[in-house]
């Protein structure tokens, strides 16, 4: 009778030839403008007009853009996980705290000397260092609120002890920020700043690997999300077991989001703007086609905040996290303003 | 006479860290396949708890339940699903879902692990919107519906889970008389033509003595169950509003009210 798959293949189509054509983009704009056919020819390994500009886009360039594409994906389909779960159409990934449980943990390392009378200095400026302690406190947090889903029956409290745990690590970066000196404050700033630059192939990889695994195991949830979409008493009436969705939903989120804070910084407003840019776009509440659709279009923005971030043509980069924030922010405005119900 | 759903000294209500709050007790049933049964009784008095109970949905306090003699423990959440479909009085959340994909929701228990309906989940969401005659509906998103329409899908959803039992918790709450009267007939031509045993809870007391096989009357007696041809003949229809306000007319069998007392 109706088949709502079909109607959406010519915007799909779209969206990934925008994203491949972004990714182009963003390889050719930087500090030095390399036009759109070199960065193809050096992508090849054809001849380019400059040697240095294979380095450029193969050292530098491709693995940033990658990352870009892979952080994106993450945290949209990460908020979208969270809004349906919850309800609520200004959940995103960061209300179970597990960002900042991954900004406790950097917080610790950089900060923390001064308190605890240990130094971890030469650890502390590392982005390897600093990604082993984000995941640490990440990973704790999303410990502490498994333990907490354990106990509560009701889904909306773990929401508020997600958004506690997060007031909680906050108020305690605060203290450590209080007794430090400020060439570590500036340092630990540089890393909330957010950077997509930082990775390297083995990062990119263990990124990768993370986006594919919950990618898998998100297609096991299409069912019991789009069940919940009628509340938790129909889902379980339509035979969801409850507890195991919320699990695995809270679990692939909190993964998405740990690894990405991790080693990109605590990235704002993403996973909380694209399901909403993305449903205005499908205008579907269909999981099997709003996963997808929201995983390109989170790479497909971050790409573009990442394009604006570089100052085409100058040597400044600004932070990512502004960026990401600068664009969010009056996109939910608007969308509130206009008064177009914000379903999900 | 063999029951699609039965109950033995079930107590329903319940547990706080106070202890239980039992709400009615000692409540036992047999009912075969295809009745309509009327759940009538004030505001406050149990209807839905007792829905909600021998739906599963709500745990009992003691006695038992059983499904096609079966207790109703020994079901999984799944396999629930496929025996007992619900029409609740909760407000949905907001979503883009259309009228279609929600009455195909009704088909999750049948379909594969990621929901994909085959030829004949679709004949039988034909069916369910046929019966309901939503047709012309079918594309729009549920929340651009009236309350009558959205009730109509949401009983065309119950239909598509293709379950011997539907358990409707005040389906007429918020629809005027002709989408009332109109709710009514519908469930009981399910219940004959379909040969479906339908449970309905309604403050509907006229219509529900008219068309209902059976009646669960709550009253502050505690609960009544008998078919509907004796229990308009008993004591107990004027207790159940226990109200000068209210009086029962046995003659037309209809709840009349007192104008000046």
């Amino acid at each position: 009778m109706i088949n709502p798959e079909h109607s959406y293949r010519k915007t799909f189509i779209g969206l990934t030839l925008a994203l491949i054509l972004l990714t182009f983009v963003n390889l050719s704009l930087g500090s030095v403008h390399i036009p759109v056919d070199q960065v193809f020819n050096a992508l090849f390994g054809n001849d380019v007009e400059k040697e240095s500009w294979i380095a450029i886009v193969q050292n530098y360039r491709l693995p940033k853009a990658i990352t870009a594409i892979l952080v994106g994906f993450g945290l949209s389909i990460s908020g979208l996980l969270m809004q349906t779960l919850f309800r609520n159409p200004l959940a995103g990934p960061f209300v179970l705290g597990i960002s900042s449980g991954a900004s406790l943990g950097v917080a610790t390392l950089i900060l923390g000397s001064t308190i605890f009378g240990f130094s971890l200095g030469s650890y502390s400026a590392t982005t390897f260092g600093q990604s082993i302690a984000a995941s640490l406190g990440a990973f704790l947090v999303l410990l502490a609120v498994l333990l907490a889903a354990r106990k509560v029956r009701n889904t909306m409290s773990i929401l508020i002890i997600g958004l506690m745990f997060g007031s909680f690590t906050s108020a305690i970066i605060s203290v450590l920020a209080y007794f430090s000196s400020a060439s570590q404050l500036q340092q630990y700033m540089f890393w909330s700043f957010g950077s997509l630059g930082n990775l390297g192939w083995m990062e990119i990889g263990i990124l990768g690997g993370i986006a594919i695994i919950s990618m898998i195991l998100t297609l096991f949830i299409v069912k019991p999300l789009n069940s919940l979409l009628l509340g938790e008493n129909y889902a379980k009436s339509l035979g969801i077991n409850l507890k195991q969705t919320r699990y695995l939903v809270l679990i692939i989120a909190s993964l998405l989001t740990g690894v990405i804070t991790a080693f990109s910084g605590p990235i704002a407003f993403i996973g909380l703007a694209v399901p909403h840019l993305t449903k205005l776009l499908f205008s579907t509440s269909n999981h099997k086609i709003l996963l997808p659709a929201v995983g390109i279009s989170g790479s497909i923005i971050m790409l573009i905040c990442d394009s604006i971030a570089q100052l085409p043509a100058s040597e400044y980069t600004l932070p990512i996290n502004a960026i990401t924030s600068l664009f969010g922010a009056p996109i939910i405005i608007w969308l509130l303003v206009r008064k177009r119900q914000l379903t999900y | 006479m063999k029951s699609v759903i039965s109950a033995h000294k079930l107590a329903i209500g319940y547990t706080s860290k106070q202890g239980e709050n039992v709400i009615s007790k000692d409540i036992t049933f047999e009912i075969p396949k295809g009745e309509l049964i009327g759940v009538i009784g004030k505001n406050g008095i149990g209807k839905s708890t007792f829905l909600r109970t021998i739906s599963g949905i709500q745990p009992k306090l003691n006695g038992a339940i059983a499904l096609n003699n079966k207790p109703l423990e020994s079901f999984s959440t799944k396999e629930l699903a496929r025996h007992i479909g619900v029409v609740l009085t909760e407000r949905l959340p907001e979503s883009n879902l259309t009228v279609y994909e929600l009455i195909s929701l009704g088909r999750h228990p049948y379909t594969n692990w990621i929901g994909k309906l085959s030829k004949q989940d679709n004949e039988i969401i034909k069916k369910a919107i046929q019966h309901t005659q939503i047709e012309h509906l079918i594309q729009k998103k549920y929340f651009e519906l009236s309350d009558g329409q959205l009730q109509k899908v949401l009983i065309a959803r119950a239909i598509a889970q293709d379950t011997d039992i539907i358990i409707l918790d005040e389906p007429t709450a918020h629809l005027d008389v002709h989408h009332t009267a109109e709710t009514f007939n519908m469930l009981k031509t399910l219940s004959t033509t379909f040969d479906k045993t339908i449970f309905v809870s309604t403050h509907e007391v006229n219509l529900a003595l008219e068309l209902s096989d059976t009646i669960f009357a709550f009253s502050s007696k505690g609960l009544t169950i008998d078919k509907t041809s004796k229990i308009v003949n008993s004591e107990i229809m004027n207790d159940l509003f226990d109200s000068d306000l209210i009086s029962f007319d046995s003659v037309n069998k209809q709840f009349k009210i007192s104008k000046n007392v």
